[in-house]
């Protein structure tokens, strides 16, 4: 959906039109779920639910464009993901887990979407092992596409702070890839290796 | 090397963003055609279809809120948006909360319009036009006026909207409503299940009930009418129809009192516990 759908969407939602909140809900949800699940793993369902349920009661006083909406329903979610972690008195105890998904892509079973899916719970599960304040701003920055001020915005922190949390993400997360691919590469024999590094 | 540590988390991130086949993770994301579209439910598995007619019904529980409908014109400090109720012990499921919200939501709707905006869930209300459109019930669905003070009300299942009353030019010809008394509560009821039966009404009330309303409507031929024109109009219990047809007629709708202003002039805090 494009700017201007969601625009549209919005000031439908506005007049109090379903439709408008139902459709950016089918935008917006599934963006919502994957920085929750990076957040609050397999919470994210429950605090997404929340967060859309608190949207859609304010929705008619949001003041602003469709970018403005996102960032401040992002805001939403994140403390609304803050609160469970109180109240469940953790922070990402299983940041490996995304069991439930992990759960439906084994059940449906096609196997292009459990590939696919493991690629994606690779990278979310890598992101989420990271300090939190870097998995958030790499996830909305590099994963979400906020910009730096919108990620400033929902994260309640300066812009210059936004930039130096998501470059260390990205760097220690480089890291990780690496590290894991040294590891593989150990366990494949030095014929891989010498593979590996002259490619 | 660097090239390909870059590389590296390119995919990484790709992966990340990739949005995945698998429809619980879209929640709704699939092929869907205008009228699904209209309906908002389309293309949704039973869980997403649950979990969005939650949130519509939250939406239009909030739409028929007196904030929403009577927002301020100043800048004002947004108030605190309501909570869901703190989980209990033991974890109850979100989902689960959401659920219950909306069945309350549902409800508690018809119930509320009736107490205190003065006008009746669509079936109540169509059978109330059926029997007495021709003197001023109107319609599900339309503006009409209600007793207690001029206010405009719209007669869907879940609006409740309690705008300020303001008197107009035309509200001040009518009277104070009389007060609800026991009897008034008793014949409501007794009208309920007149509305609910229609002509058989009779088989449905004992005989006591029967000559209760029969009194009250002045004849049981004139009971149909009667019970039509009280539930229209609940606080009117021992007003004769024609009164409160008439109660109705001197009162004109105002629209646009009860649904105040649409753009209040501030952004929602998004956290209520003060993050």
């Amino acid at each position: 959906m494009s700017g201007d759908d969601l625009d549209r969407s919005l000031d439908a939602a506005r007049r109090g039109d379903e439709a408008g909140i139902a459709e950016l809900w089918r935008s917006l949800n599934p963006l919502i779920l994957r920085y929750l699940r990076v957040v609050v793993d397999q919470a994210a369902e429950d605090v997404a639910s929340e967060t859309w349920l608190q949207a859609a009661r304010e929705i008619r006083r949001f003041r602003g464009d469709a970018a403005g909406f996102r960032v401040w329903l992002f805001r939403v979610a994140r403390h609304r993901a803050l609160d469970e972690l109180r109240r469940s008195g953790r922070r990402r105890e299983d940041p490996v887990g995304l069991s439930a998904a992990e759960d439906r892509a084994a059940r449906d079973d096609p196997a292009g979407e459990v590939v696919e899916w493991a690629a994606t719970r690779r990278a979310l599960r890598l992101i989420a092992a990271l300090p939190p304040d870097q998995a958030e701003a790499v996830m909305l920055r590099a994963v979400l596409g906020l910009d730096v001020a919108q990620t400033a915005a929902v994260l309640g922190k300066r812009p210059g702070a936004v930039r130096i949390a998501a470059m260390r993400g990205l760097r220690r997360l480089a890291a990780v890839i690496e590290a894991e691919q040294g590891a593989d590469v150990e366990r494949a024999g030095p014929a891989q290796a010498v593979t590996e590094v002259t490619e | 090397m660097k090239r390909k540590r870059n590389r590296d988390l390119t995919d990484l991130l790709a992966a990340a963003r990739a949005v995945p086949r698998n429809q619980d993770d879209l929640h709704g994301q699939s092929g869907r055609n205008d009228q699904d579209r209209q309906n908002g439910l389309d293309g949704l598995d039973g869980q997403a279809e649950h979990e969005l007619a939650a949130i519509l019904a939250a939406f239009n529980a909030a739409g028929s809120s007196p904030t929403a409908k009577t927002a301020p014109t100043t800048h004002t400090k947004p108030s605190q948006p309501p909570r869901l109720p703190a989980r209990l012990p033991g974890r109850v499921p979100g989902r689960l909360l959401v659920r219950c919200a909306a069945a309350c939501v549902l409800a508690t709707g018809c119930a509320i319009v009736a107490a205190t905006a003065g006008v009746l869930p669509s079936p109540v209300q169509q059978f109330a036009h059926k029997v007495l459109g021709g003197i001023g019930v109107p319609p599900p669905g339309t503006p009409t006026t209600v007793p207690n003070g001029g206010v405009t009300a719209w007669t869907t299942p879940t609006a409740a909207p309690t705008a300020t009353p303001r008197l107009t030019a035309n509200s001040r010809r009518t009277s104070p409503p009389p007060s609800p008394s026991a009897s008034s509560a008793k014949l409501t009821a007794l009208c309920t299940t007149v509305a609910e039966h229609g002509d058989p009404w009779r088989n449905a009330v004992s005989k006591e009930d029967r000559a209760v309303l029969a009194d009250a409507a002045g004849g049981e031929p004139k009971v149909v009418a009667y019970c039509a024109a009280l539930l229209a109009h609940p606080l009117n219990a021992t007003a004769t129809p024609s009164a409160i047809a008439a109660t109705a007629i001197a009162v004109s709708p105002d629209p646009t009192e009860a649904h105040g202003n649409p753009h209040p002039p501030h952004t929602p805090d998004p956290h209520p516990t003060g993050h």
